[in-house]
């Protein structure tokens, strides 16, 4: 336990820099964003006030007020925009993360395989801390949200304003799919999405043991696994299938498990076995 | 015990096994009186680090050496050259018989004669520096 | 003892081991030569499980391989294995982290013997004083057999000399020691065993003293023998 906790350590320090520069920049671009957006939303409102003659009162009955996820309408890429970017990023530390020792200067995969301690360790390390690299974006899109709330506040006048919760403003700015707000939706994306972590993880150890095929082997074989969940999801949506969409839910869970399962098990007999350094 | 400065830095051949060098080195310290019998000899590991040997070579050269009752391990005190005049009157003798030899070996070659040879050898005995770099270079290699 | 029966490995549709034997026996310095691309360190590599064979067998202490094992048997591959931004101070750190046989004392005596500066970058160190950090990290784990792939490959003179102190010091007393060098005139009197090897066979197998006083015949002489013709 003390040496898994100690391999997550380390993997987190290693892409700490980075972590930090994809928060620095996601916080920068949205609250510089809402800060643009509000000041020129505002800035028309006055120029249709004065155009019509109206006062803020009388504008704020006819239009009703401004939520804050409406501001974004001309600036969507300024929250977009970051988390495209920490999607990338995280996306490509999946293969980094492994990549790097092999490939890096020093061959730092060799003292790694050489530890005394069970080499399962180091995909379940890596594992853990690339969760925690996701969940902490996680986490910080949830504290800039709150942020923008108090700017909000702050900067709207009270007829316009509009006053919401947490939990609505982040339904009402299409965060939706990045922090689900139920807990089955959060279990569900993020359960699917670490499954396909663990995949892409396998598939890396299978490049490491048997080169292109192996690469070929584990990339059809993900790819054939988001296939038929993808397609399960389609039936549940048109309602067509044999299944209630309950039902083709419960066996997307339980493919996933069974992917899981196979990905961690596979993953262990591999390093044990087959990776070379 | 010999002072660290006085243990020659080991220029070892590579042809003759490396512990016989190495007992060789303290027959001809022995010979010359750089070592006195009963004197306490160092122990393995610090002759292995003194003369640059791997520290099983320096146990095989004690081996030897305790084989040719040259030095003697009573109980748990460290080993100490032998006492026994007569070993120590047979090394030195044992040298130079071999030194001759060697000499002689290599000299017979040119087919000079014994009274040109002894002449040469008073000459450039006589002469120490010459000596010493005999002495010196003769330390490793004329052993075969 | 480490023993090596019959290991066999294709790489890349040529054959870089054919059937590798020997034993290194603990307490000596076994030496693997052979010209570059004769298989040396590839049989370190699967000693440590660093990289699968076809077939054979590698015992160490009459063990099968398993994790267990590095804490018996340490490696010094052919470069440093620790990241290039850390500081000579986290890469001994790391060391003590994660080996249970990790012995800070003697990571001390080896350090001010080679002269080794705590707050360098590891990846600004020259390549002698990288070999010799590299050493460190190797020698002071308390294990029953250390491996190095060519500690002597590329580095000045000095260096050399330095790291060949090592093997006459306790570090190596009562270890089992395999070396792999294709330069053997560093270490050509330190060296109690030597494995010759050639295109993935051994050639010869000899004890080095035993090859002096039986055949007259340097280390060198027998390579001589071996690759020449």
């Amino acid at each position: 336990m003390k040496t898994y906790l100690k391999l997550v350590h380390l993997e987190i320090y290693r892409f700490r820099l980075v972590l930090l520069g994809l928060m620095a920049m996601t916080s920068a671009i949205q609250l510089i964003g809402l800060q643009l957006a509000m000041r020129d939303r505002l800035q028309a409102i006055r120029g249709q006030l004065t155009r019509e003659g109206l006062s803020l009162a009388q504008y704020a009955e006819r239009y009703n007020g401004i939520p804050l996820g409406e501001i974004w309408s001309h600036r969507e890429s300024w929250m977009t925009f970051p988390i495209v970017i920490c999607i990338g990023g995280i996306g490509l530390y999946i293969f980094l993360i492994w990549y790097r020792d092999w490939f890096g200067r020093s061959a730092f995969v060799y003292r790694l395989l050489m530890l005394p301690h069970s080499r399962f360790l180091l995909y379940v390390s890596k594992f853990t801390a690339l969760m925690t690299f996701v969940f902490s974006l996680f986490a910080l899109q949830i504290g800039i949200v709150a942020v923008q709330m108090t700017m909000y506040r702050l900067r709207m006048p009270d007829e316009l304003r509009v006053p919401r919760t947490l939990v609505d403003t982040i339904r009402g700015m299409d965060l939706v799919l990045f922090i689900p707000v139920r807990l089955h939706e959060f279990l569900l994306v993020y359960g699917f999405g670490s499954v396909f972590v663990l995949l892409l993880f396998t598939t890396i150890l299978m490049e490491r043991s048997y080169r292109f095929k192996g690469l070929l082997a584990g990339l059809a074989y993900t790819a054939g696994t988001l296939m038929l969940v993808a397609w399960m999801w389609a039936q549940a949506e048109r309602g067509t299938a044999l299944l209630y969409p309950s039902e083709l839910l419960a066996a997307a869970i339980a493919l996933m498990l069974l992917n899981a399962a196979l990905s961690l098990w596979l993953g262990r007999w591999l390093l044990r076995t087959k990776v070379a350094a | 015990m010999a002072g660290e400065e006085e243990w020659p830095e080991a220029a070892f051949n590579s042809r003759d096994p490396v512990y016989l060098q190495v007992v060789k080195q303290f027959k001809e310290m022995i010979a010359t009186g750089r070592l006195r019998g009963g004197q306490t000899v160092p122990s393995r590991r610090e002759l292995a680090s003194r003369m640059k040997i791997n520290p099983n070579t320096a146990q095989k050269a004690y081996k030897e050496m305790e084989d040719q009752n040259l030095i003697v391990t009573e109980g748990n005190s460290p080993s100490h050259i032998t006492t026994d005049a007569d070993v120590l009157r047979k090394i030195r003798s044992e040298l130079l018989g071999e030194a001759v030899e060697a000499f002689v070996e290599s000299v017979r070659r040119l087919e000079a004669p014994v009274e040109e040879l002894v002449e040469l050898v008073r000459e450039k005995y006589g002469r120490p520096s010459a000596a010493a770099d005999n002495n010196h270079d003769g330390a490793g290699g004329g052993q075969r | 003892m480490i023993e090596v029966s019959d290991i066999r490995k294709r790489y890349r549709r040529k054959n870089v081991l054919n059937g590798i034997s020997f034993k290194a026996e603990k307490g000596r310095i076994t030496s693997l030569i052979g010209l570059n691309g004769a298989g040396k360190s590839t049989i370190l590599k699967a000693i440590m499980g660093l990289t699968p064979v076809d077939g054979g067998s590698i015992r160490i202490g009459g063990q099968p391989l398993s994790p267990e094992i590095y804490h018996t048997i340490a490696f010094v591959p052919d470069r440093l294995t620790l990241p290039g931004s850390m500081k000579l101070r986290d890469g001994l750190q790391l060391m003590s982290d994660f080996y249970p046989r990790w012995n800070a004392e003697k990571a001390e005596d080896l350090m001010s013997f080679f002269r080794l500066e705590r707050g360098e970058r590891i990846g600004r160190l020259s390549k002698g004083t990288a070999a010799k950090f590299n050493l460190v990290l190797g020698m002071a784990q308390d294990v029953d057999y250390v491996l190095m792939d060519e500690p002597f490959s590329g580095i000045d003179l000095f260096s050399r000399e330095r790291i060949a102190e090592v093997f006459t010091s306790q570090l190596v007393e009562d270890r089992g020691v395999l070396i792999t060098t294709h330069e053997i005139g560093d270490i050509e009197h330190l060296v109690d065993r030597a494995v010759m090897l050639d295109q993935g066979h051994v050639i010869r197998d000899f004890d080095c003293e035993e090859m002096r006083s039986d055949h007259g015949k340097s280390i060198i002489d027998v390579m001589r023998e071996v690759y020449r013709t």
